[in-house]
């Protein structure tokens, strides 16, 4: 299988005050195209950070991060940001939607920030609102949606530019399990069908169920990698 | 206690840039209040210190009047219970000439005197004379003179030096005994064609024959004297003469009046700033501190003490504010005073400043009462927040769209667009003093509402200009209400300069249109002159033709109305409308209605006249003539702004015999084409120096009238400076605050894929459009507020035509835009350079 995101040797230190505090060290992963895969470990552990450096938020003290086969260290902030609209798509815990942006407008962001006529892609839109189900709710603003309808935004934000990797920080953080539940599935459909790399960070054993492998982080090292038996 | 009142300066410390917004709004509201309730005090003290300085410490002052036997009496011998002393004054013209050097000189040159006869111990004793030189050893008697230091200087005069005049036709030789520093009554103004010079009584009584008379005496009272009942016994004393106080309060407070109530509008217009500048960023304080004082509450503290703590801070900005803006009132104040004691008409006044606790305590009062009161809506919103809702952060902070904000911003702008018109004519004054007020707060109120509609019409062209940043731009532009505050307060600082600066423009049209109505190009005054003194006029070369103008600029009383009228002309309607042009209202023929003044006692006001005392044609007035009262009845009326509207015309014939005045007061004089109007006002000067003559060119008094207009509105220019400035203070903390609140939202978009370019250039569009609307939306509050501008100044008696100025319309809205462009230039790179997972993880 292609590999969709590779570190190599991937640090990350923070200074506290003027203490440094070394929270990724040697990180080396491999990830291929079409996983789910799930990062976990106790809070404090880096992986929150592993996720954001993958995804090009943040950049590493040292180390190299490549997105299918491109590394990240040598774009410029016009380059990191067009892979992040068009390579990456983020789902967060706190949903992080444009409070003033409607459903509709806050799902086709990344396609207006990459200069595209919102009226040439109404029929992605539909798909994308279907497959969300939220088509009765295009006109809300987030402010007036339920969390579990707020996340499933944020995804469907994620979908629009047709990324190859989605990546999630503890996307059912926020919820209630039923909704948890709903999150899940509609996540791991989108890899089933779509064939998307997912990548989650998560506390939980069971939304880590729904993926194929987990990776442990301790004290900002990868502690175990091991295939999810669903 | 000293636990909430330490954090309370720390929140005051922390935040340097807000506390000093928010006092330095205070600061400015407090002082223009303290500058503008004193200046009536400190200009009343200067106009009067003006006058003084010819009557000294006299309390009453007995002249002849027009019923008077003769312009001289004598003094009487009996002692009047309160009088401490009685100075006479024997006063005539003297004539200068100054010998001539080479014989350049077609004419010779001279230079007039007003040569005034005193007591030199009464002088002294009433209005000393400050010397520069003195001749010592002598007394101040026979042919001694006093000169000015201004002649003195001029001349080359000494004390010691010998003088010839012409006095009363005859050459005299008078000994310069001492020159006068330019005070008391030495004070002349700079423009002054004549220049005093002082005389013994008895030597200037003998010159003019009148041994034991004076024409003018000054009594001065013991102190413990009533005026009423001293200046009741003279007029009994001297019964056919005129007894009566050098001057009226009443009449420096009704020239008062119009100077000081624009600066009251001014002050309202910079506290309204204030308070919403100081409500806008309280609303930003409340919501800042919900999470400590969701803390407080959860420990115990009551709802009362966290409204003192935030209270406590609002009163500590007051307190600041206030004291900072007695400093900064007192130093505005001074220089308002300086500015307008260089008055063009009467030279530069000796000034100082007047005020009390009483103008102190008020304008601190003031700045306490504006912090509390704007911080009060806010804090009392927070006050009822549930600590559940506090602690556990669950607070909406998002304001839902008021629809019965636009309602009533529509009802304000009716009100204020309606008042002013169809109030009845006792409540105009403050019926279009709040009309304009109601109209910048209905602007203010309807700024979200114009705001949305500017976007619907003007919104789909951001996507073209700025593609889909500028749709973004569109985006926030609608909802965020730090941008709505900031247009808001670009707005009225917008609005209240374009204001102020079409007013001043259109008092300058005014003006000149008033000066254009008169086809002449020079007024002369002569003494005693009659028609044969018109025939020498017109004989001086480069006179082209002349006209006999009988008018008295001053009041005449029209007791059936209780109205001072400030200018009567008695016309002669066969050459009047060659020299003044004549526009007569409601369609009346010209001529046919100055010919019908001839036949009887009729009257033709001018418009302002007409609307103040609602007149139609048929009314009559009764006007105080010096003969006694006499009825007009109006035929018309006439759109003259002379006098700002206070003048009505007579025919010359009732005039002459109604007013007892058989001279003519001026001659309107046209000059030959080609030739030069100083010249031939300077040959006038010289053919009629022996008789007294004064005289100005048309382009002189317009010149004069002009620069006196300047020099008030350069004070209302700087008040709407500091009004915007302040704005502007608003405009750049609101665009801090701004992008502090948006940071999340713009670290998501950059989590999504927005480079930096692409975050300034949508910071950029809304930066741009706001500043675009602010713009638009105070041109068109200044053009609502602009419409009742001619209703207020109707109503103080100032009638005032309003000026439109393109330009100022483009400037505005350039204006706007480029502050709201340079305000959010640093926030937009900062955040562009943001830490996107810091912000996106910030709760």
């Amino acid at each position: 299988m292609p590999v969709a995101i590779e570190t190599e040797n991937l640090n990350k230190t923070y200074l506290l005050g003027e203490i440094p505090v070394e929270v990724l060290q040697n990180i080396n992963l491999t990830i291929d195209e079409g996983e789910f895969v799930t990062i976990m470990g106790p809070s404090g552990s880096g992986k929150s950070t592993l996720l954001y450096l993958m995804g090009g938020l943040d950049q590493p003290t040292s180390g190299k991060i490549r997105l299918a086969g491109t590394e990240l260290s040598g774009l410029s902030d016009k380059e990191q940001s067009i892979m992040r609209r068009r390579q990456v798509g983020f789902v967060f815990q706190f949903y992080n939607l444009v409070p003033n942006l409607t459903v509709e407008d806050n799902i086709l962001l990344p396609l207006l920030l990459d200069g595209k006529k919102a009226k040439e892609h109404q029929t992605r839109l539909e798909e994308i609102m279907a497959t969300v189900e939220l088509t009765d709710r295009r006109k809300h603003t987030p402010r007036e949606l339920s969390g579990g309808q707020q996340q499933r935004v944020a995804i469907a934000r994620a979908l629009m530019n047709k990324p190859d990797i989605i990546l999630a920080d503890e996307p059912t953080g926020n919820l209630d399990s039923r909704t948890t539940e709903e999150v899940m599935q509609l996540l791991a459909r989108i890899n089933r069908e779509q064939g998307k790399t997912i990548v989650q960070v998560s506390h939980s054993v069971e939304t880590a169920a729904y993926g194929n492998r987990i990776i442990q982080v301790r004290d900002g090292k990868v502690w175990d990698e091991h295939e999810e038996i669903a | 206690m000293s636990i909430i009142l330490k954090y309370i300066l720390k929140n005051i410390w922390e935040k340097k840039f807000r506390t000093f917004l928010i006092v330095i709004s205070i600061t400015s509201s407090a002082a223009l209040f303290f500058a503008s309730s004193a200046i009536a005090g400190t200009m009343t003290v200067m106009y009067e210190n003006q006058m003084r300085m010819q009557t000294g410490q006299a309390s009453l002052l007995i002249r002849a009047d027009d019923q008077s036997p003769s312009r001289m009496f004598r003094i009487a011998a009996d002692d009047v219970e309160g009088v401490a002393l009685t100075a006479g004054e024997v006063s005539m013209g003297g004539l200068y000439t100054v010998p001539r050097n080479g014989g350049e000189s077609a004419h010779s040159q001279t230079a007039q005197l007003q040569i005034r006869g005193f007591k030199l111990e009464d002088l002294e004793a009433f209005n000393p004379i400050l010397f520069q030189q003195k001749a010592l050893g002598r007394d101040f008697a026979g042919n001694h003179i006093i000169l000015s230091q201004r002649f003195a200087d001029q001349y080359g005069f000494q004390t010691g030096d010998v003088i010839d005049l012409e006095i009363q036709g005859s050459d005299r030789r008078l000994v310069v005994w001492g020159i006068a520093r330019p005070t008391g009554i030495f004070r002349d103004s700079p423009q002054a064609q004549t220049l005093t010079a002082v005389v013994p009584l008895g030597y200037a009584a003998s010159l003019s024959g009148v041994q034991g008379s004076v024409n003018t005496a000054y009594v001065v009272l013991t102190p413990e004297a009533d005026e009423v009942q001293v200046q009741a016994r003279l007029s009994s004393i001297y019964s056919r003469y005129d007894v009566s106080p050098p001057f009226s309060p009443g009449d420096i407070a009704g020239m008062l009046d119009t100077i000081i109530m624009p600066f009251f509008l001014m002050t309202t217009m910079v506290l309204f700033i204030s308070v919403f500048i100081i409500y806008s960023t309280f609303k930003v304080i409340t919501v800042e501190r919900l999470p400590v004082i969701g803390t407080f509450r959860s420990i115990g503290a009551t709802r009362k003490t966290t409204d003192a703590v935030l209270l406590g801070e609002s009163l500590v900005y007051g307190v600041l504010g206030g004291l900072l803006g007695l400093g900064a009132g007192i130093g505005i104040l001074y220089g308002m005073t300086s500015i307008l004691a260089n008055d063009p008409w009467s030279g530069q006044m000796d000034f100082s400043m007047k005020f009390g606790p009483g103008h102190l305590t008020s304008a601190f009062i003031l700045a306490v009462c504006v912090s509390v009161i704007s911080s009060w809506i806010p804090i009392a919103r927070v006050s009822k927040i549930p600590i559940k809702e506090l602690v556990l952060n669950l607070v909406d902070n998002h304001s839902r769209r008021k629809t019965w904000k636009s309602v009533t911003a529509v009802l304000l702008l009716l009100f204020g667009t309606l008042a002013p018109r169809f109030a009845p004519h006792v409540l105009a004054l403050p019926a279009s003093a709040l009309g304009i007020f109601a109209t910048i707060t209905g602007v203010v109120m309807a700024v979200p509402l114009l705001t949305s509609i500017f976007l619907f019409f003007f919104g789909h062209l951001y996507g073209l200009i700025f593609g889909n940043e500028g749709i973004l731009a569109v985006k926030n532009l609608k909802d965020n209400k730090n941008i709505l505050n900031n247009i808001t307060l670009l707005t009225i600082g917008i609005a209240v300069l374009l204001m102020i600066n079409t007013i001043s423009y259109s008092v300058g049209v005014e003006v000149l249109n008033a000066y254009r109505d008169w086809q002449f190009d020079l007024m002369v005054s002569i003494s005693q002159a009659d028609r044969s003194t018109e025939q020498s006029l017109r004989a001086v070369p480069g006179v082209a033709s002349t006209y006999a103008a009988r008018e008295q600029w001053g009041e005449v009383t029209v007791s059936s109305h209780d109205y001072p009228l400030r200018y009567l002309q008695g016309i002669d309607p066969l050459t009047y409308r060659n020299f003044i042009t004549f526009r007569p209202l409601d369609g009346s023929d010209a001529d046919e209605l100055l010919a019908k003044l001839g036949e009887g006692r009729y009257i033709i006001p001018a418009s302002m006249m007409q609307k103040t005392l609602q007149l139609e044609v048929g009314d009559t007035l009764t006007l105080e003539m010096p003969v006694g009262p006499k009825e007009y009845q109006v035929i018309g009326f006439y759109d003259s702004m002379m006098m700002n509207g206070s003048n009505a015309i007579i025919h010359q014939q009732y005039y002459r015999s109604d007013m007892g005045n058989r001279f003519i007061d001026n001659y309107f004089v046209r000059i030959d084409k080609g030739a030069e109007a100083d010249q031939v006002l300077a040959d006038i000067r010289s053919k009629f120096q022996r008789r007294g003559v004064w005289g100005q060119t048309n382009q002189a008094m317009e010149d004069m009238n002009i620069k006196s207009n300047n020099q008030f509105f350069v004070i209302l220019k700087g008040f709407s400076l500091l009004a915007m400035v302040i704005g502007v203070f608003g405009v750049f903390n609101n665009y801090v605050i701004s992008f502090i609140e948006r940071r999340r939202s713009l670290a998501i978009m950059k989590s999504v894929g927005m480079s930096r370019r692409q975050v300034i250039k949508m910071i950029f569009a809304e930066a741009i459009t706001g500043g675009c609307i602010a713009g638009a939306v105070g041109v068109l509050g200044a053009i609502l507020m602009l419409l009742g501008v001619p209703y207020l100044m109707d109503a103080t008696n100032v009638p005032i035509g309003i000026h439109f100025v393109n330009s100022f319309f483009v400037t505005a809205i350039q204006g706007g835009m480029l502050i709201a462009v340079l305000a959010s230039l640093s926030p937009a790179l900062k955040n562009a350079r943001m830490n996107i997972v810091e912000a996106i993880k910030y709760e």
